[in-house]
Formats: C-alpha cells, sequence, structure tokens
C-alpha cells in the first residue's frame, strides 16, 4: 500500500469509527443525565473515549485528543468509583462530544487540526480537580507524551521476571490451563497411556503447564511435571504408569499446597475430579479382577499347591496396584484394608501361609468393598474405619489359623497342603478325605508326628492279620487304606501317623511279619528321601501335582487381556493386506479361465491311444480342481484373518468425541451461546486412522453446529426452547460401517434460501428447484464454496466449508447426507467404513505402471473402437449414451510420459469416472481386475504426484498408485481446453 | 525467516496503521490481527508469533488479561501498545510485572510520518528488539 493509499484509508477510518464511538457515547450520556447506568456502560463510555483519543493522537489532531483525554479522565474517576456519572459530569461530557463532533468535521473536510472551543478544557479540568478531591494541576497541552526508551534492562524472559504466583487472575487462568490439560495428562495414570494419540496429548499438555508453571515460578510442581515429561519419553507400560500415578499425586498435594497457601483455588478440585474419573475405571479393572482370580480359587476340586500360590501372587500383585491408587487418593481406610490383603496373599504366595478358606471369604468382602470406593471416587469417600477395622480384625484371626505353625481345621484344599512337606504317594494323597486330613493333622499335633505308608499282604493269614490291626490301632492311627494288586497278589497300603520313629515300627512290623515279604514299611517323614522302602505298585513314580490337576488350565486362562503395540497391530495388518492382495492374485490366476481353456485344447490335442497323455491330464486337472478349492479356502480364511485383524486395530470411538467437548465450550463461550454435548454411542469401536481422518471433518461440522446451528439463548427462550442448545455426537455401528450422526436442536437450515442460492449460483433452474424435495436442496450445501453463513466469522472459518468436509468423507470411502427441520434443527449423518485401510479398487495398466482406481468413483467400464473417438472442441470425446464424454489419457493426467504411441485402429479402454457432478472418461492401456487393496502409508514424494491419493503393494511385491478421483477430476479440468466440455 | 508479528487493537484503523508500520521493516511480518483480547489469544495459540503488539483498552478481554493469559500459554514476546500506558503509569508497571517485554505508546502523527520515518518509529525498534533483531 503506497502512503498515500494508507493515508486515505487511514482517513475514512478516522472518520468511520469516531463516528462509531460518538454513537456509542451519546444515548448512553443521554441516559446518565436522568439515571445512573451500569458499570458495563461506564467502562464502555471510558473505552470509547479513549479510542477517540488515540484515533485522534494517530492522525495528529491534538484538539480532539485533548479534549477525549480530558473526558477520559473525569469518566476514570466514575470507573474507580470516585465520583459518579451525574447530571453535571454527563451533560459536561456531552458538551465534550459536541466539540468533538465539530473538530472532527474541521479534519476531515480540512484535514487539519482545530483547537476545541474556548474554556471547555479548563471546565473538565476544574470538574475532574474538583471530584478527585485535589486542585487542578497545569494541564499539560499534549496529554500523553510518549515514554521515553527506558535505561534499565528489561527482563527479557518470563523466567527472569518475578514470580507472578499471587496475581489472582494469574492464578484462575493458570487453573483454567490446568483444568484444560487435565484430561490428557490424568489419561496417562491409565492404560490409555499406551495409545500414541494419548501420548501426544499429554505431552503437549505437560509443556503447556510446563511454560505456565515456570511463570508462575511454582517449582515443585514443576518438577512433577519434569518427572512426568520424562516418564512420557519412556516405553509406556504398567509400570511407567504406576509412577505417572505417583507423580500426578504430588502434582496434586502441591497444588493443595498452593491453594493453601494463596488462600485461592487452582484447579486442586478439578484435579482431583478428574483423577478420580480416570481411577474410577482403573479401580474396576482391579475388582474385576480380584473377582476374577478369586472365581478361580473356588473354581475346582482339582487344584494344586502352584495354581493356587500363582493366583495368590496375582491377587497381591492386584491389591498392591489399589493400595498405591488409594494411598495417592488419600483413601486411608481403603489402602490400610488394601495392605492388609496384598500381605496375606504376598505370604501365602511365598508359602508362608496357607490358604485358608476364610481369607477367599474376606477377599470376596473386601472386593465388594472396594467397588463401593471406586463408585464414591466422585465424592472423594473413604472406607468407614469401623467397617474396615471390623474386615481387619476378621483377617487377623484368619491369620492365626492359617499359618503354618497353627494350621487348624482346614478343608481339603489347603489342607492337602499340609502333606506336602510330607513324602507321601500321590495316589494316597488323592484318595484323602477333608476328615482324614483333619484327622492326620489331629493326630500329628496330638504327637503322632510320624507319617509312613504300610503296604500289606494279608491274605490267607489271619493270625497275622489280626496281630497287624491290633498293632496299627494300638501304636498308630490310620488314616486311610487302599487295595492294589502287584504280581496278581492283593495288598493294602495304609498311610498312618505314629509317635513311632522308623526303627520302632520297623521293629514292630519285623514282629509280626518276621521275613518281612508280607509287611513293608516307608517313613514319609522326609520329602527328600526318593528311595522307597516299599515299591508303589501300579504305576510307580511320583508324578508332579500339578500334572494331574486343572491347575496348569486355570493359570492359562489367566491374562485373557494382551497389550500389544500398536505398531505391530499396523505391521500385522499390512501383512494381512498383503495376504488379501496374494489371495486375490491367485484367485484371478486360477479361476480367470485361462488354464481351464489350455487344458481343454491339450485334451483335444492330446493322443487319446497314449494312456501316459490321459493320465498326465488327469493329473493337472485333478491339481487345477484341488488348487481352485483350496483358493476358495485360502480367500475365505484370509477374509477372516483380515477382520479379525481390523478387529484389533479399533478403538473406542469416545476417544474422537472426547476431543469436542473443550472447542464446543470455547466457541459457545466466544459466541455467546449457551450449549450443552452430548455424546452416545461412545463404545461404538472404529478403526484407529479413521479417528485422526475423520477429526477435523467433524470438527467443522460441531463448529458449524454452534456457530450457526444454535440460536442466542434469548431468541431460543422465545421459540419457546431451552435457553441452553444441544449438540449431539452419537455413533452406532451397523455391521462393518460406523454411522455418525451430528444433530443439534437449533433452528434449522434455512432451506428456502438454499434453494434460491442454489439457484442463484447456477447449480439448478428454476423450474426444476421448485420440485425439488428438502432433502435434495440441504444437499447442495455440500457444494464448493457453498455457504449459507451470513457473515464470515471467526470459528467458521471462510468459504472452506461443507463441500471440503464432504470431499474428505468421500475420500475415507463414507457417505454424508444432512436432514433438518426448521425450528427443530439439523442432523448430518456419516456413514463410514470400519477401516479406511482396505478399499475396494479396479486395478488398470497405464504408461506400463500398475494402477488402481477406487471403486467409488467408478461409473463403468467402457470399450470403444479406435475410430469412435472424435475431437470435440480440440478435446478427444466419444458419445456415450447419447452424451458426450470427454476422454483423457491416464498417462496424461497423471504426468506420466506415454510408453509407446497410440495403435490407431486398436480398441481403447475407458474407464468412466464419476463425482456427483461431472463424467470423465479415462483411458488406460489395459483394464486389469476388480480386487481389494490394503492402503498403505504413502511416502511424501508419492503423496506429492497429483492425482495419486495413496499407494499398496501388490502381489508380485510391486507398487501399486492409487488412484485419487477427485484429484483426477481437478485435473481433468485444468487440462487445456477441457473446461469447455466438462463445464 | 522474518519475525512474525501480531497485531492485536479493537481499532481496525489503528490496526490498519501499526500494521503498515511493523511490515515497513522487511525483517518483519504481520501475520494476523485480533479485535480483541479473546481472539488474540486463540490467534497467539494458532499462530504462535514471534511478538504480539497489544492494546489495553480493548471490549471483551481487555490488555491485561490477554497479557497474562498469553505469557501463561506462549512464548510469544508482549509488546503493550497503549496510550493508558505512559511511563510510570499503574498500568505500565503492572504490563512490566506481568512480563510485558515492553510497553510503548500508540503512534502518533501518523500523516506526518513518511515511509522512512516509520521504519525507525518505536513500535519498529520495540518489535526488533523483542525478537533479538538489531
Amino acid at each position: 500500500m503506497s502512503d498515500e493509499d494508507l493515508a486515505e484509508t487511514l482517513w475514512r477510518e478516522f472518520a468511520v469509527e469516531t463516528e462509531e464511538h460518538f454513537e456509542i457515547i451519546e444515548p448512553l450520556l443521554v441516559a446518565a443525565e436522568t439515571q445512573a447506568i451500569a458499570t458495563g456502560d461506564i467502562a464502555q463510555l471510558f473505552r470509547s473515549f479513549h479510542s477517540v483519543k488515540g484515533l485522534s493522537r494517530a492522525m495528529d489532531m491534538r484538539g480532539m485528543e485533548e479534549v477525549a483525554h480530558n473526558a477520559e479522565n473525569l469518566l476514570g474517576l466514575v470507573r474507580d468509583g470516585t465520583t459518579p456519572l451525574d447530571g453535571e459530569a454527563a451533560a459536561l461530557l456531552l458538551e465534550a462530544v459536541d466539540a468533538l463532533k465539530g473538530l472532527r468535521e474541521t479534519a476531515l473536510t480540512e484535514r487539519s487540526n482545530a483547537s476545541p472551543p474556548d474554556g471547555l478544557i479548563g471546565r473538565l479540568e476544574q470538574v475532574h480537580a474538583a471530584r478527585a478531591g485535589h486542585p487542578a494541576s497545569p494541564a499539560p497541552t499534549t496529554p500523553a507524551p510518549a515514554p521515553p526508551p527506558s535505561p534499565e534492562p528489561r527482563p527479557q524472559s518470563a523466567t527472569e521476571a518475578p514470580a507472578l504466583g499471587p496475581d489472582p487472575d494469574m492464578l484462575r487462568f493458570y487453573g483454567e490451563m490446568i483444568e484444560q490439560h487435565l484430561p490428557a495428562i490424568t489419561s496417562m495414570a491409565t492404560v490409555k497411556i499406551t495409545e500414541a494419540s494419548a501420548r501426544d496429548a499429554a505431552r503437549e499438555g505437560i509443556e503447556a503447564l510446563l511454560h505456565a508453571t515456570g511463570v508462575m515460578g511454582f517449582e515443585g510442581l514443576a518438577e512433577s511435571l519434569e518427572i512426568l515429561r520424562t516418564l512420557l519419553g519412556g516405553e509406556p507400560n504398567d509400570d511407567v504408569r504406576f509412577r505417572v500415578t505417583d507423580a500426578l499425586g504430588h502434582i496434586r498435594s502441591e497444588i493443595e499446597l498452593i491453594e493453601r497457601e494463596l488462600h485461592a483455588e487452582i484447579a486442586g478440585p478439578a484435579l482431583a475430579d478428574r483423577l478420580s474419573e480416570a481411577l474410577q475405571a482403573e479401580v474396576h479393572a482391579i475388582v474385576d479382577g480380584i473377582m476374577d482370580v478369586l472365581s478361580r480359587f473356588a473354581g475346582g476340586e482339582a487344584r494344586s499347591a502352584e495354581s493356587d500360590e500363582g493366583l495368590a501372587a496375582e491377587l497381591a500383585g492386584l491389591t498392591r496396584t489399589a493400595c498405591t491408587f488409594f494411598l495417592f487418593l488419600k483413601l486411608q481406610q481403603a489402602s490400610r484394608l488394601m495392605l492388609m490383603v496384598e500381605d496375606i496373599f504376598t505370604r501365602v504366595a511365598g508359602h508362608e501361609m496357607y490358604l485358608y478358606p476364610e481369607l477367599l471369604v474376606l477377599t470376596r468382602e473386601v472386593a465388594a468393598l472396594l467397588t463401593e470406593v471406586a463408585d464414591g471416587l466422585g465424592h472423594w469417600s473413604d472406607l468407614d474405619e469401623s467397617t474396615v477395622g471390623q474386615i481387619l480384625d476378621r483377617f487377623r484371626q484368619a491369620l492365626l489359623v492359617g499359618s503354618k505353625e497353627g494350621a487348624g481345621a482346614d478343608p481339603v484344599s489347603a489342607l492337602k497342603r499340609v502333606l506336602n512337606d510330607y513324602d507321601i504317594g500321590v495316589e494316597l494323597v488323592e484318595i484323602l478325605s477333608a476328615e482324614n486330613i483333619q484327622d492326620m493333622i489331629a493326630a500329628v499335633r496330638g504327637g503322632r508326628s510320624n507319617i509312613y505308608e504300610i503296604m500289606a499282604h494279608l491274605e490267607g493269614d489271619e493270625q497275622m492279620t489280626l496281630a497287624f490291626v491290633e498293632w496299627v490301632s494300638h501304636d498308630a492311627t490310620a488314616i486311610t487304606n487302599r487295595t492294589v494288586i502287584v504280581d496278581g497278589k492283593t495288598w493294602f497300603e495304609f498311610l498312618i501317623v505314629s509317635h513311632l520313629d522308623t526303627a520302632q515300627i520297623e521293629a514292630r512290623v519285623a514282629a509280626i511279619n518276621p521275613d518281612g515279604q508280607n509287611i513293608r514299611v516307608r517313613s514319609c517323614a522326609a520329602k527328600a528321601a526318593a528311595a522307597s522302602a516299599i515299591s508303589t505298585p501300579a504305576g510307580g513314580g511320583r508324578k508332579p501335582p500339578e500334572g494331574k490337576t486343572a491347575g496348569g488350565g486355570a493359570q492359562a486362562k489367566g491374562s485373557n487381556v494382551l497389550r500389544v503395540r500398536g505398531e505391530t497391530v499396523d505391521q500385522l495388518m499390512a501383512q494381512v493386506g498383503e495376504m488379501v492382495t496374494i489371495g486375490n492374485m491367485l484367485k484371478a490366476t486360477v479361476s480367470g479361465g485361462e488354464i481351464e481353456g489350455a487344458l481343454a485344447r491339450l485334451r483335444a490335442m492330446a493322443c487319446h491311444d497314449n494312456p501316459q497323455d490321459v493320465r498326465a491330464l488327469t493329473v493337472i486337472e485333478g491339481a487345477l480342481r484341488a488348487i481352485l478349492s483350496a483358493s476358495d479356502n485360502f480367500g475365505g480364511a484370509v477374509e477372516r484373518l483380515q477382520d479379525a485383524t481390523l478387529e484389533l486395530r479399533v478403538v473406542p470411538i469416545d476417544t474422537l468425541f472426547s476431543r469436542f467437548s473443550r472447542v464446543m465450550r470455547d466457541i459457545a463461550q466466544a459466541k455467546g451461546k449457551q450449549v450443552r454435548l452430548e455424546t452416545e454411542g461412545a463404545e461404538v469401536r472404529i478403526d484407529k486412522g479413521m479417528v485422526d481422518l475423520l477429526l477435523d471433518p467433524l470438527m467443522h461440522m460441531v463448529r458449524n453446529a454452534v456457530d450457526h446451528g444454535v440460536e442466542m439463548p434469548d431468541e431460543r427462550e422465545k421459540a419457546g426452547k431451552s435457553p441452553v442448545a444441544r449438540v449431539r455426537l452419537s455413533a452406532v455401528s451397523r455391521g462393518n460401517r460406523v454411522e455418525i450422526e451430528v444433530s443439534d436442536d437449533g433452528k434449522g437450515l434455512d432451506v428456502e434460501r438454499i434453494r434460491a442460492k442454489a439457484i442463484d449460483r447456477g447449480l439448478v433452474g428454476a423450474a426444476e428447484a421448485a420440485r425439488l424435495s428438502t432433502r435434495q436442496v440441504t444437499g447442495f450445501i455440500f457444494a464448493p464454496g457453498f455457504s449459507t453463513a451470513e457473515q464470515v466469522t471467526e470459528t467458521s472459518g471462510r468459504g472452506v466449508g461443507m463441500d471440503v468436509v464432504r470431499t474428505n468423507i468421500l475420500r475415507l470411502g463414507g457417505t454424508i447426507e444432512v436432514d433438518t427441520r426448521p425450528g427443530e434443527g439439523s442432523t448430518i449423518t456419516l456413514q463410514l467404513p470400519l477401516s479406511a485401510a482396505i478399499q475396494r479398487v479396479l486395478m488398470v495398466e497405464a504408461a506400463g505402471k500398475m494402477l488402481a482406481i477406487p471403486e467409488r468413483f467408478l461409473a463403468e467400464v467402457h470399450d470403444a473402437a479406435a475410430n469412435d473417438i472424435q475431437l470435440v472442441r480440440g478435446r478427444p470425446a466419444i458419445v456415450l449414451r447419447d452424451e458426450f464424454l470427454p476422454i483423457f489419457h491416464l498417462t496424461d493426467l497423471l504426468g506420466f510420459r506415454r510408453a509407446g504411441g497410440d495403435d490407431p485402429v486398436g480398441r481403447r479402454s475407458i474407464v468412466v469416472l464419476a463425482n456427483g457432478r461431472h463424467r470423465i472418461g479415462v483411458e488406460v492401456d489395459r483394464l486389469h481386475r476388480r480386487q481389494e487393496l490394503f492402503v498403505k502409508e504413502i511416502h511424501p514424494s508419492l503423496a506429492a504426484i497429483p492425482g495419486v491419493g495413496g499407494a499398496s503393494i501388490a502381489g508380485d511385491g510391486k507398487v501399486v498408485l492409487i488412484v485419487d478421483g477427485d484429484d483426477l477430476f481437478r485435473l481433468a479440468q485444468s487440462s487445456p481446453a477441457a473446461t469447455a466440455i466438462i463445464h | 525467516m522474518a519475525v512474525t508479528v501480531l497485531v492485536v487493537d479493537d481499532s481496525f484503523m489503528m490496526r490498519t496503521l501499526v500494521a503498515n508500520i511493523v511490515k515497513s521493516d522487511p525483517d518483519l511480518s504481520v501475520v494476523g490481527d485480533a479485535e480483541n483480547g479473546k481472539i488474540g489469544c486463540a490467534k497467539v495459540a494458532s499462530l504462535t508469533p514471534d511478538v504480539v503488539l497489544l492494546d489495553i483498552e480493548m471490549p471483551e478481554m481487555d490488555g491485561l488479561e490477554a497479557l497474562k493469559r498469553i505469557k501463561l500459554s506462549s512464548k510469544s514476546k508482549v509488546i503493550i501498545l497503549s496510550s493508558v500506558a505512559q511511563v510510570g503509569s499503574p498500568q505500565a508497571m503492572e504490563a512490566r510485572r506481568l512480563g510485558a517485554f515492553d510497553v510503548i505508546a500508540k503512534p502518533s502523527g501518523a500523516m506526518s510520518l513518511d515511509i522512512k520515518e516509520k521504519r525507525g518509529s518505536e513500535i519498529v525498534k520495540a518489535v526488533r528488539k523483542a525478537a533479538g533483531l538489531p
């Protein structure tokens, strides 16, 4: 802009803006002459005079500047509450306005400064001085001298500036920032931390808060944030999550400390809420985990020591996590309880304690209490101290009974553990009942602490039998017995406990059976004693207990959730995608008919007299059938594999929805509207890749809904609606598609205005427009550059509107529709594929390259003779169903070099593309097949090629470029001489 | 790379004038403007300018509040450009305390300035200094 132009602009704006300010000032002053006006109005008056002063000063209109300055000074006193804006003051100020208006006239017509009316400045100064309570000081003629450059060194950065902690506004803004970034940061304490996008959001939040915290000078808080930042840099795992929880706890304490010291509320409660929200789910997960482990404890007869210990260790781990959570949440009672449970199960896991059944009962009660804690996290309620005390007492009792020093009357599962220390035959242990074991323990405690296995073959010797039975009942307690047959002889195997030692027992046995042939004794005292004094018949050997129980199975089902890195899934997905492609290739090859044709020909030529020929052909035909069938099966299997893999990539759509609440609040606030965001179907799952791609289009729609869709509160009330508008995001899963709706309860689209505008724009003829349904008319909002906004606003951008949204949605393979009811609101419905990664395409060849055209752009494929193609206005075209269809060669559109000259007589393969408004014919060198392609991340240098929207790997490992249909239309339109035809 | 500047003032005329003065220095580039503190803060977030020229008296959100918010949320240097903020005035002191890089008066006598003088004007000097330029 030249200086002259600039001067003109400035004068014009000076005229406009000063006029505007006078228009604001006058009615307010008029009102103030008779009644007190609102504080906001006084601030407005002050600002307007202030602005006039600044404008005048900029234009060198010193007279106006002086008047405005004095008026502003007087209003400054009013604003401070030093003096009221009474009739006298208002009248004087109105006089000042009149003077300003006169001076402005002179300024505008003569472009020169004029002096204010005599005496006005003096009177303004007098009134100011009188009301300020001090005599008028000699007023400077130049009221606002420019400050000289200050000599003292200035602080160069915020960190060198004095700490700003105590400023109440700063504290408030700081609190707002904390609240803004809280969700992202607290999500670090949840499993979300494994998602890259969540980590990015958290990192962004931490950086922002670190900066702000530095400005505020809260060093302790900054340290904790630094720790969080460091933690975020590491591999996300449970340990990191755990330490994050700890760091967040510190942050919470720091904030509370600051709040106490400064007697201000920053964000303590919000932080607490956010954290409890984030942790609530975690606690629920812990409770579920505990219940799961408990159910497995109770789950079966057949258990083993190892599985029980594994389960106990699992329980201990779960309760340890819970304990830390509760400590951090300052739930003393709950963490006390957890500490006890953790301690008990750690000891059980470490063989220090028996798993006394009461422990399980108590733990179940604890789990129920935890559910209570989780539900109460929102309002921070701890468990009742006496409840916890009672449970702890019961735990202590159980501890006494369950500890190994005092094993009590335990039932089978726990008691058999006692026997682990003894070297007792597995088969015998197996048949022990609870009573047996109780008897045994009672006997052991009663002093009969030695355990023996006795094998007795007593058949046919009544005397020996009687002597044996008498001896056993006298010197020992028989716990159980069983019959075994060894070498055709029947033996009784006894398990006895006795106070006698091995030598004594052997002596007694020798007395009954001197030759030792019929009675054999084995001591079970030492676990390590492997040598058997008696042979264990029928299968011998000591099997490890877990080998024959369901314990292993119970362990295996322990963890049914796997955490896998996102990249791993993407790699898997890419591999599956290639399998899909290869499967398609295989199918195309074997079922393409070429092999069969060749075979038929061979069979016709084969010498039927030669049985070897015939056999060879039969073998090949059989093999072909087998390959065909295998190919079909393979295709089905790959498809299922692909579905299963897609399932791995999906995340709840909430990760997308949750990003809008903040944005919406801001826009609503900026617009003075009241809007509530409702979400539904947050649990609907969607491909992770789609989340990022959908963010912008949805953001645009949400902005639009708030900006244009819903009305101002007073308008809404007039229309009989709640002043608080509703914008709703909902998602429904429909098979392999997801339906997302953005709706509002605003005024709805003005269908007639859109209709008029569509006619105006030449999008539709007037007659036809009249016949169009509401839905057809509203469809026009997706036309390029079609915007119904009355004015361009900060939030809704400038013209890049719904057409861009539509293009993006189409690009994702989705559809978009809008529905509206006047006065009731609008609904935009998106239908999207579950994944953007798989696309159906038509494979073509051009310039010696394999290219894929997405099916959604495909109208039809046409096979034209070379001489069907004619020049229309210098551009090749064919007539297809009585319409000219411009023809472009794909090679030309993509800017590739043609491989060879056109075949002047051959047939041409034309792919007809349609984008809803236009159709073009795209000539290719060769048509291939339709298939599904897995779209890969595209290299930036490929993405830069106009017309290319993606890439994939073909079955043979070659790169296939995926053509972007929209780009092709643009390229076709910009191609020479094309415009006339396409439009 | 040119130093990026955001101009926040409720007067369009003032924004035009200030932007022109800033732009007269080839090392400086005006990347946006805003008509009040609220929009100003939003634009600081989206445009991340090196320097913000900030008026004090504005509707919606005044310059001091905007200054506090910008100091908390960004690394942009803030120069208060206001006739309220005379040297030694409470506002000027407050602005300094809050971390304003500089406090200078609004341009005066724009009509008598020719382009060469603009280049040497106080606004340009302050912006250059804030951006670490000679």
